[in-house]
């Protein structure tokens, strides 16, 4: 028990912390004509892989999404929020769906080619599914008229706008098979805590004044 | 067999999204001397529509995109829907209530009132009109 309340401590404050470098790191970069679709989407599936890692149990991401989502929604620093709500959840709900196939494929670190694949497959389709999504929702919600042809006409760049994240997916999925120890048990209630608690405070507070300011 | 599979399939995907990347980058995006298609017409733009009234949406200025349907003179515009495609092959579908409260700026980006930045289409080619 002492254990899951502390896994979803670290969970939300690390969501709030995606939630927070949407906000603030997503729109700076597309500010400057950075791919920032691009490398949020790295930083995000790099978050979920490592947290999934950390305390192997289904639905943690999904959670980190919502609240994700909900700190993007909240903040509003200049950027389209139902797209990138949407492909926030879009990106976790697809994560949760292909991580089981670890287990199906019995992936271990020393096992070089496995961990690579599966790295290029994860991050290439959690941003390139993550983007169809947003694609088909977006105007749902805005105007209500979603065209296939729409989607169809751009799926070819959205396939090749998923190479870059796939191919550095491919990079980081084996070094965090290497880094996959990290032991919840051995952080302090006395530290964790208030650690937790203040650091998920400011990533939702400091958008807000920037904002402001 | 089975630790054969993945690498089979991130193969696969490479190639596929390799050839789609090389043929993005080649594609020309240069759109300065392209004529701007509205419906069955070709137009040079901002030149065709400098007679109209520029409007400000949020920080765009840009012609009001109901007047240039209006200016191309098709018939009962407002029963129609109309898809905007950018030079990437991007596109977006909206209705004549949609065009009414959207502008196209000098450098061919649609921008919306009430839409998300997803409608934002840029390098605008053509605006076709659908029944």
């Amino acid at each position: 028990m002492k254990k899951n309340i502390r896994s979803l401590l670290i969970i939300i404050s690390i969501g709030s912390f995606w939630g927070f470098l949407e906000v603030l790191l997503g729109d700076m970069l597309r500010a400057y004509n950075l791919p920032g679709g691009e490398i949020m989407a790295v930083i995000a599936v790099s978050l979920m892989v490592a947290t999934r890692m950390a305390f192997k149990s289904f639905g943690y991401q999904i959670i980190m999404g919502i609240i994700a989502m909900t700190l993007r929604c909240f903040n509003p620093f200049g950027s389209c929020l139902v797209c990138g709500g949407i492909a926030i959840m879009a990106e976790a709900v697809v994560f949760e769906l292909l991580w089981p196939l670890v287990a199906v494929f019995k992936l271990e670190k020393e096992d070089l080619s496995q961990t690579v694949s599966f790295g290029f497959i994860v991050f290439f389709l959690c941003y390139s599914l993550g983007y169809i999504v947003t694609q088909v929702m977006t105007p749902l919600f805005a105007n209500g008229l979603f065209m296939l042809d729409d989607l169809v006409s751009f799926l070819p760049v959205i396939i090749a706008k998923s190479l870059i994240p796939g191919i550095i997916g491919g990079f980081i999925m084996p070094v965090l098979f290497y880094l996959r120890q990290i032991e919840v048990e051995q952080l302090k209630p006395l530290i964790l805590y208030p650690a937790a608690s203040v650091l998920t405070a400011c990533f939702w507070i400091i958008p807000q004044l920037v904002v402001k300011v | 067999m089975k630790k054969t599979i993945l690498p089979i399939i991130a193969v696969f995907i490479f190639g596929i999204s390799l050839t789609f990347f090389i043929t993005d980058c080649t594609k020309k995006n240069d759109t300065e001397n392209v004529k701007l298609e509205i419906g069955v017409n070709s137009y040079d733009f901002p030149g065709a529509f400098e007679s109209i009234a520029q409007k400000t949406i949020q920080e765009d200025t840009g012609f009001p995109l109901d007047e240039l349907i209006k200016t191309s003179g098709i018939d009962s515009p407002q029963s129609k829907q109309y898809i905007i495609t950018g030079a990437d092959g991007y596109q977006k579908t909206v209705s004549w209530d949609d065009l009414t409260q959207g502008i196209i700026t000098p450098e061919r980006k649609s921008v919306f009132e009430h839409l998300p930045k997803g409608f934002h289409v840029r390098d605008i080619i053509k605006i076709e009109i659908e029944q």
